[in-house]
């Protein structure tokens, strides 16, 4: 009588034996014993679970990754709580201002109002982008109302409208949105999901400022006009942040509002590389990250759909 | 603690600790299926750090219809049957894994499975990857042949071949073994 042959035995793990080898399963305990240690087999196999990859694996897998640039880092994540409606809520950053903790800031914000407030039509979308409210439409200069909703705790002081992110002139007319806002544009496709402030609809016109005395006058003067002087920077450089993300907010509108998806392309383009630039600088800014993970998102969704077109019309 | 789908939304926008989140969770898994395929370290190591590559280059794709895991661990197995040759060959279809595999229980006996292990790495090539993937990592016939461009039934031959050359590898020596005399 002859035994099963191994790889019968292998295949009885799985299959039902045939009749003949079932009957000589029954008279060979050599074939069943031989059956069983292979089932076992085939269970441990099962059972060998994970291992663990060599120490620096992850280091070298982070290196071609950003290589490739598929990863970056990113900052803290969003904290900031949805404000109420009709609120735009400065609050978090008022408790440790951007400018507190990064000085440089000031200046990042002034040149990204340059280059975002005076490019979005013209050298995005080559032209003017839609007078919405609060738009004004003559000129780069004049683009950028502020919201000053809020900021009537920085003792009255509010910024002028355009694109400057210093303090106004003085006697400079400002234009003052004190009305509550939506938080987004009816229909708008792309807003900040940390918070954004949107423009409100209906500006005042007043005549608020008064000239700052220049920080060398109060060297060595009394705490009470020490306080003055950090209220004027501290204004001056909220202003210089509100104004900032009212420009985000516009050229989101404008890669918003475009329906050619080339030119909804580069300005989403442009807006990803703004909020990343500004996001290594303030990396925990909410407002900014939200607009930056809606840019993101958007950019990568048209990028798929104009490959989809591309494919389905080859031709 | 962020579940794979919050981290996959984060990790589709680049965000790098969302893919050292992900890695930190799956890695164990991917290697092991890869390294078993691979039989050797340094080409584990390749072809994991590429099968990772790939689901990251690929995330925009992952529209989350199966979990995670199984779709990582799908690349990472056509990353290491392919290699480096077919790193543009579109990944097929996604089979559904058992998601307590990383609950399984290990053989207790760590002279076991460090046998099992060795015994896997002597296989040849064609007959490591079928019992790999059929009773290591629980594929059918019919995904394996699908995935290997072979039938069914020629996967079931490497399988059983496989597993009858393991077996006289894991057997104790000859002199030792139950021998020709059948007996009740």
């Amino acid at each position: 009588m002859r035994h099963l042959t191994d790889e019968a035995l292998a295949r009885l793990v799985d299959e039902p034996p045939a009749p003949a080898e079932a009957a000589h399963l029954r008279d060979c305990l050599a074939c069943r014993r031989e059956l069983e240690e292979m089932r076992e087999m085939a269970g441990a196999l099962a059972d060998l679970g994970e291992m663990a990859p060599p120490a620096g694996a992850w280091a070298a897998l982070e290196t071609a990754l950003r290589a490739e640039g598929l990863v970056r880092d990113r900052p803290a994540p969003v904290r900031e709580a949805a404000p109420a409606a009709g609120v735009i809520s400065l609050a978090p950053r008022m408790a440790k201002p951007w400018y507190a903790r990064r000085p440089a800031l000031r200046a990042a914000a002034a040149a990204a109002l340059f280059l975002l407030g005076g490019s979005v039509s013209w050298a995005v979308l080559g032209r003017p982008s839609p007078a919405g409210p609060g738009v004004a439409e003559d000129g780069p200069a004049r683009m950028n109302p502020v919201y000053a909703g809020r900021l009537e705790r920085t003792r009255g002081i509010v910024p002028a409208a355009g694109s400057r992110a210093a303090a106004p002139l003085p006697g400079e007319e400002t234009l003052i949105y004190d009305a509550p806002a939506p938080r987004a544009v009816p229909g708008a496709r792309l807003a900040s999901t940390g918070g954004a402030a949107e423009l409100p609809r209906t500006p005042r016109r007043v005549r608020t400022y008064e000239p700052a005395a220049p920080v060398e006058a109060f060297r060595g003067a009394a705490p009470a006009e020490g306080e003055a002087v950090v209220s004027v920077a501290e204004a001056e450089l909220l202003q210089a942040e509100v104004a900032y993300l009212a420009a985000l907010q516009r050229y989101a509108r404008a890669a918003d509002e475009t329906e050619d998806p080339r030119a909804r392309l580069a300005a989403l383009e442009r807006l990803v590389g703004a909020t990343s630039a500004a996001l290594e600088r303030a990396p925990d800014d909410a407002v900014i990250n939200g607009y930056h993970m809606a840019a993101l998102r958007q950019r990568d969704a048209l990028r798929r759909r104009l490959a989809t077109d591309q494919q389905k019309n080859w031709f | 603690m962020m579940d794979d789908h919050e981290l996959v939304t984060l990790a589709r926008d680049g965000d790098a600790a969302a893919v050292r989140s992900l890695y930190e969770r799956h890695s164990r898994r991917v290697f092991a299926v890869v390294r078993r395929l691979a039989g050797e370290d340094a080409l584990a190591e390749d072809w994991a750090q590429e099968a990772w590559v790939r689901a990251i280059r690929a995330l925009p794709t992952f529209r989350g219809d199966s979990q995670f895991s199984t779709w990582l661990h799908r690349i990472a197995v056509n990353s290491a049957l392919h290699g480096r040759r077919s790193r543009d060959r579109k990944a097929g279809r996604e089979t559904v894994m058992d998601d307590s595999y990383a609950a399984r229980s290990q053989p207790s006996d760590p002279l076991l499975r460090r046998n099992l292990e060795r015994a896997l790495e002597k296989l040849p090539e064609g007959m490591r990857r079928v019992m790999v993937l059929h009773d290591v990592e629980g594929y059918t016939h019919e995904e394996i042949g699908e995935m290997l461009g072979v039938n069914p039934g020629t996967c079931k031959s490497q399988l059983f071949k496989a597993r009858a050359k393991m077996r006289r590898m894991l057997s104790p020596a000859p002199e030792d073994a139950e021998v020709e005399t059948c007996g009740t």
